[in-house]
């Protein structure tokens, strides 16, 4: 029955769309993938490199299952699977209905789309026509103008005009005589008067006599383009395809800053050299319009001074972005490690930036490695840029002021403006349209604890349509989101596809293997828990295993000073407790585990008996989630004690949450950031501490308003939205001190208290306070073992996390799909991050349960038994772990899940009996010669 | 010294003490990027850049601020303020400032506050300035013979140049007077 296979519709074809889509085709249900644009892939089609790895990642996003039902294996060239179908250069027309049953409309812009509907704009302004003929003709539509209403009439009787757009007061003819004649020559005309402010009364008079709507001068390009959307909407509503859907995931993105609107200080469009960031990597692109030569726009020749400038159009109240957008610091210390490592003609990389904010376990130690190839960071906000007008080469001199108070001046080649992330007008329509409850900016707000939840129930929502995100958390949320159109599925009794394994031939049904039914959950904080309850009610088994007597983790601390989250543990721990799925191994740990991966028999013991080899019951299960969570990172040395007002982040929110803070007279409180954090030893930003002490400093300041509070920092860790925190707490007086690593504020503990004293970068001046309270911000230390994750062919990473398959691409689960990884110790980060790899994490367990049998696809290696010996060098060659001796059948099987098809078996194998389809020996053995033999 | 002869000054006036504060409110949402400084075209010519200006005033070290030439030297230009990322009024701050300066009748100050009133005092007479009776008055209200013998050269050149009219000609009373009354209950408001 096809009506009951359950389908959703998935809107916008970035990564997050992709990414949402992939998930939900790959656990069985069919998707539809709307894109506006005439391609899949977003933003990322047109980045070649990522960090950390410096290379493009995309593919690894595709599914290890049913690979052969995925084509093309270059993402940035498209995207098909046989469960999505894609539509692009479609336009959503509307979208009613509620979860498990919603009517959405849409049309193919080819396909009686925009095409269809030309739109007259009568203006006697020259630059009002042709602004207004731009911006309508980049969103698709076909545009005429005419500068008097006597023009515009000629035109109407032989133009097929589905709208109008008309100024009121023109010589000659009026706006509202126009109308009039207009309606008589084609009375189905649509037509929206423009008009100054001062003439309002006029436009409604019009709107009595037929106009649909006014336009009030000055107006932004969004409003016209939303009025002209609406009237195309409606014209060719009755043309659109109609389709029922279960769920919808809004995947839209943001969209990029213009740096050349407003007040343009940098001068972009007019100072040749100034470039955004998004330009610039095309300049370094392959396949990009120079072919990767890196040379000036203008002159030619080989560029070799480059600076990148921060926070255009983000943290920056002028241009309406209070918010920081989270991904151009990174985006720029990328471009300028790859501009200084690739070409040898660039002898200066140099970033300017107000604070470095390398979030997240990777980025740090990136930044530092750009810092030793030679780029210089420079803390400081440059104020406008004017054409070098003496310099040769059309060098464009650069003015900074160090904290000092020094003018410093540099000539650059070239400028890369980062500008930031911002709501684009289909997203601030479709909050609109759907009522759904944005932010102060117009992203969509999440529903609390449920980071993929918008206010209306069975819409979905991911990546930057809920805020400035990077891949990563991206990735991971729209993985969340695809398991919670999953849940509405479910909830409506909706089927998958039919499974492939009927239409797979006996040779391939002999060689698939099959997972245990059932989820070993390790770790019973709230990522475990989330994930336990997300697998157990889509159906199945799940073991929740945790070493202490109860459930919580570090929410059970932390609740307090998170507003809501109190009553949420309650509520989860309390449905983890009652779920007939779950069965909950408290004081237990997993002491060691047999089988092979997919089909695992893992012993649970007392945490005090773990050493009895006997003790214990055995689990089965098929996949693994580790959510084993982490702990505030302890000293590093023996350090003062609380006598003197020493305290850490989470102790001191005991107390808060305590009321034990006397503050009856003002207090004085040092917050000292990255304590032993982003330095040898632990190269990470833990991501939350930042923002803890700003709740802390607010509390304290809400406690005394004369409390004198400081906070010492390297970098305001404040990404995204949450750069509201920080301008609130600097509004209610916390003062914020700047310090570079060696150069760090002197902690002197006395007998009551602490002497702090530091030289003020920008005053120049010694300071000091004697502070009755010095909170260190440690961060997090991940709580995973190497034995644990080693018992499931896991490893850790640099830093002691999970590591992941792919930090950005594949950022919940091992190279093993079946080893996945949620919560802090995969990565430190807020609860909501939390909630969303969780939510991801179970997503991945259900898809792979919900799938049982998996088959080998043409990538993965086969085994031709007929040749083989069993000698086993192939299973010690493989990296992967993939290949094993079958003990029933006493043959050799590959385990399609762990295969990635690298071919060292087929190498290894002296009989020939390992072999890869693609990649047998005579075709490699030529390509081999030929690329030997190539001139270089 | 200057310390204590600015807190002491500070205490004795609530009202210039509550002005400061409102100062400092207004520059509460400071992040100390140091736009302000280098698109200041007189920043050059400042003992203190505005941003450590800023600072100053935030961290409460009103002996700085008010050992600095610094808003004096305001040109009233409002870059900083077309370019502040977190759109914080810095030239009313500056001027703000002036006032404050001003109310204190601080020594250091004495020229820039004598000259500035000499100014005004000019404008509200006669609607525009004569540019010999200003100075005539300002030197007058100094209080100090060093000051127009530093003008000397300037005032034999402009002479030469028949810049400088010794006999005013007539000029009736201006008509601004009710203005300045006006801002002044502004002001005061």
């Amino acid at each position: 029955m096809t009506d009951q296979i359950g389908k959703t519709l998935v809107i916008g074809g970035g990564i997050s769309g992709i990414r949402a889509s992939l998930d939900l085709a790959q656990a069985g249900f069919q998707v539809i993938l709307m894109e506006q644009a005439d391609r899949v892939g977003g933003l990322l089609s047109q980045l070649d490199t990522q960090f950390p790895t410096s290379t493009c990642g995309m593919c690894r996003m595709l599914p290890m299952m049913d690979r052969d039902h995925v084509d093309p294996q270059c993402l940035r060239r498209g995207l098909a699977h046989d469960n999505i179908e894609i539509c692009v250069s479609t336009d959503l027309i509307s979208l009613t209905g509620e979860p498990g049953h919603f009517t959405v409309s849409f049309i193919a812009q080819t396909d009686g789309g925009r095409q269809e509907c030309p739109v007259l704009v009568v203006d006697d302004e020259k630059i009002v026509r042709d602004s207004m003929k731009e911006w309508l003709r980049e969103e698709g539509y076909p545009v005429q103008t005419a500068e008097s209403a006597a023009t515009a009439l000629e035109l109407l009787k032989t133009g097929n005009f589905k709208a109008m757009l008309t100024d009121i007061k023109m010589p000659g003819m009026d706006g509202v005589t126009l109308l009039t004649r207009a309606k008589e020559i084609q009375p189905d005309l649509a037509v929206v008067m423009m008009t100054a402010y001062a003439a309002v009364d006029t436009a409604v008079e019009a709107m009595k006599q037929g106009a649909l709507d006014y336009l009030v001068k000055p107006f932004d390009p969004d409003a016209v383009l939303l009025m002209v959307d609406r009237i195309y909407k409606d014209a060719v509503a009755q043309n659109a395809r109609i389709d029922t859907v279960d769920a919808v995931i809004l995947a839209t993105g943001a969209t990029f800053f213009h740096p050349d609107q407003g007040i343009n200080a940098y001068g972009y469009g007019r100072i040749p050299g100034v470039v955004t960031n998004l330009e610039f990597e095309r300049m370094l692109s392959h396949a990009g319009p120079g072919g990767m030569d890196l040379t000036h726009p203008v002159t030619g020749r080989p560029v070799t001074r480059i600076a990148w400038f921060q926070c255009v159009g983000s943290r920056d109240i002028q241009t309406g972005t209070p918010f920081c957008s989270a991904t151009c610091c990174m985006i720029s210390v990328k471009q300028s490690l790859l501009a200084k490592t690739m070409y040898p003609h660039v002898t200066e990389a140099c970033v300017f930036y107000m604070d470095l904010r390398t979030w997240g376990k990777a980025s740090d130690a990136y930044a530092r490695q750009a810092e030793a190839a030679g780029v210089r960071f420079v803390r400081a906000r440059v104020h406008s840029l004017a054409p070098g007008l003496k310099e040769p080469d059309g060098a464009i001199p650069v003015v900074w002021m160090d904290p000092s108070g020094e003018r410093n001046q540099s000539l650059f080649d070239l400028v890369v403006l980062a500008p930031g992330q911002h709501p684009d007008a289909f997203l601030t329509g479709f909050v609109k349209d759907q009522e759904l409850t944005a932010d102060d900016w117009g992203f969509v707000r999440p529903e609390p604890f449920l980071p993929a939840h918008t206010s209306r129930p069975g819409i979905f929502a991911c990546g930057s349509a809920t805020g400035p995100k990077d891949i990563h958390d991206s990735v991971t949320g729209a993985t969340a989101a695809a398991l919670s159109a999953m849940q509405v599925m479910a909830g409506a009794g909706r089927h998958l596809v039919q499974n492939s394994e009927q239409t797979e031939s006996p040779v391939q049904q002999a060689a698939g293997i099959s997972l245990f039914p059932g989820a070993l959950v390790i770790g019973g904080g709230i990522a475990g828990m989330t994930a336990a309850l997300a697998i157990a009610d889509q159906g199945f088994e799940v073991d929740l295993v945790e070493k202490t007597d109860h459930l919580g983790g570090n929410l059970v601390w932390l609740k307090k000073g998170i507003q809501g989250a109190d009553d949420f543990l309650e509520q989860q721990m309390a449905a983890v407790q009652a779920h007939d799925r779950i069965r909950i191994h408290t004081r237990n740990c997993a002491a060691e585990t047999t089988g092979r991966p997919g089909r695992w028999i893992t012993r649970l013991t007392p945490v005090e008996d773990a050493v009895d080899q006997s003790a214990g019951v055995p689990v089965r299960h098929g996949v693994v989630v580790l959510a084993v969570g982490g702990v505030e990172a302890g000293p590093d040395a023996p350090e003062p004690d609380q006598k003197s007002g020493f305290y850490t982040q989470q102790q001191f929110q005991q107390l808060l949450d305590g009321n034990d803070i006397d503050s009856g007279s003002p207090l004085q409180v040092a917050l000292f950031q990255c304590h032993g954090s982003r330095e040898p030893g632990r190269e990470y930003c833990s991501r939350v501490c930042c923002p803890r002490s700003l709740d802390q400093a607010m509390q304290l300041k809400s406690l005394n308003p004369d409390t004198r509070v400081v906070i010492f920092y390297r970098d305001m860790m404040t990404p995204g939205l949450t750069e509201a925190d920080y301008t609130e707490a600097r509004k209610k007086g916390v003062v914020f001190v700047p310090y570079e690593p060696g150069n760090a504020p002197n902690l002197a503990a006395e007998d009551t208290g602490c002497k702090v004293t530091w030289t003020d970068p920008i005053l120049g001046r010694a300071m000091e306070m004697d502070a009755d309270y010095v909170i260190l911000a440690k961060g997090i230390r991940s709580g995973l073992s190497k034995d644990l994750a080693h018992m499931f062919e896991a490893d850790l990473d640099g830093s002691g996390f999970f590591d992941q398959a792919d930090i950005k691409w594949r950022p919940v689960e091992a190279m093993d799909p079946r080893v996945l990884a949620c919560g802090i110790c995969l990565e430190p980060g807020s609860l909501a991050l939390t909630l969303a790899s969780a939510r991801a994490a179970a997503a991945k367990a259900v898809s792979l349960l919900g799938r049982q049998t998996f088959f080998p696809s043409q990538d993965t290696a086969r085994v031709r038994s007929a040749f083989c010996s069993l000698c086993r060098i192939c299973i010690d060659a493989c990296p992967f772990n993939a290949r094993f001796i079958d003990p029933e059948t006493r043959t050799l099987k590959v385990d399609p899940l762990a295969c990635q098809g690298c071919g060292i078996c087929a190498a290894a194998c002296p009989s020939g009996a390992a072999v890869v389809a693609g990649r047998s020996l005579a075709p490699m053995m030529k390509t081999i010669h030929a690329a030997l033999n190539a001139p270089l | 010294m200057h310390l204590t002869d600015i807190r002491e000054k500070l205490a004795a006036r609530p009202d210039l003490t509550r002005h400061l504060a409102q100062v400092k409110e207004q520059m509460a949402t400071c992040i100390q990027c140091g736009t302000c400084s280098s698109s200041c075209p007189n920043a050059g010519f400042m003992d203190m850049t505005p941003r450590r200006m800023w600072r100053a005033v935030l961290t409460d070290r009103v002996d700085m601020v008010f050992s600095s030439q610094t808003f004096m030297l305001c040109a009233s230009c409002y870059v900083c303020t077309l370019r502040c990322p977190r759109g914080l009024p810095l030239t009313d701050a500056m001027a703000e400032l002036k006032q404050v300066a001003f109310a204190l009748d601080l020594d250091r100050f004495r020229r820039s506050t004598r000259f500035y009133r000499a100014f005004m005092d000019n404008i509200r007479q006669y609607g525009r300035v004569r540019e010999t009776e200003m100075m005539a008055r300002y030197f007058l209200a100094v209080k100090d013979p060093r000051v127009p013998m530093s003008y000397t050269g300037m005032g034999i050149k402009l002479m030469a140049k028949h810049k400088l009219h010794p006999h005013f000609p007539t000029l009736g009373p201006g008509r601004l007077g009710p203005l300045f009354e006006r801002a002044t209950q502004q002001q005061e408001q």
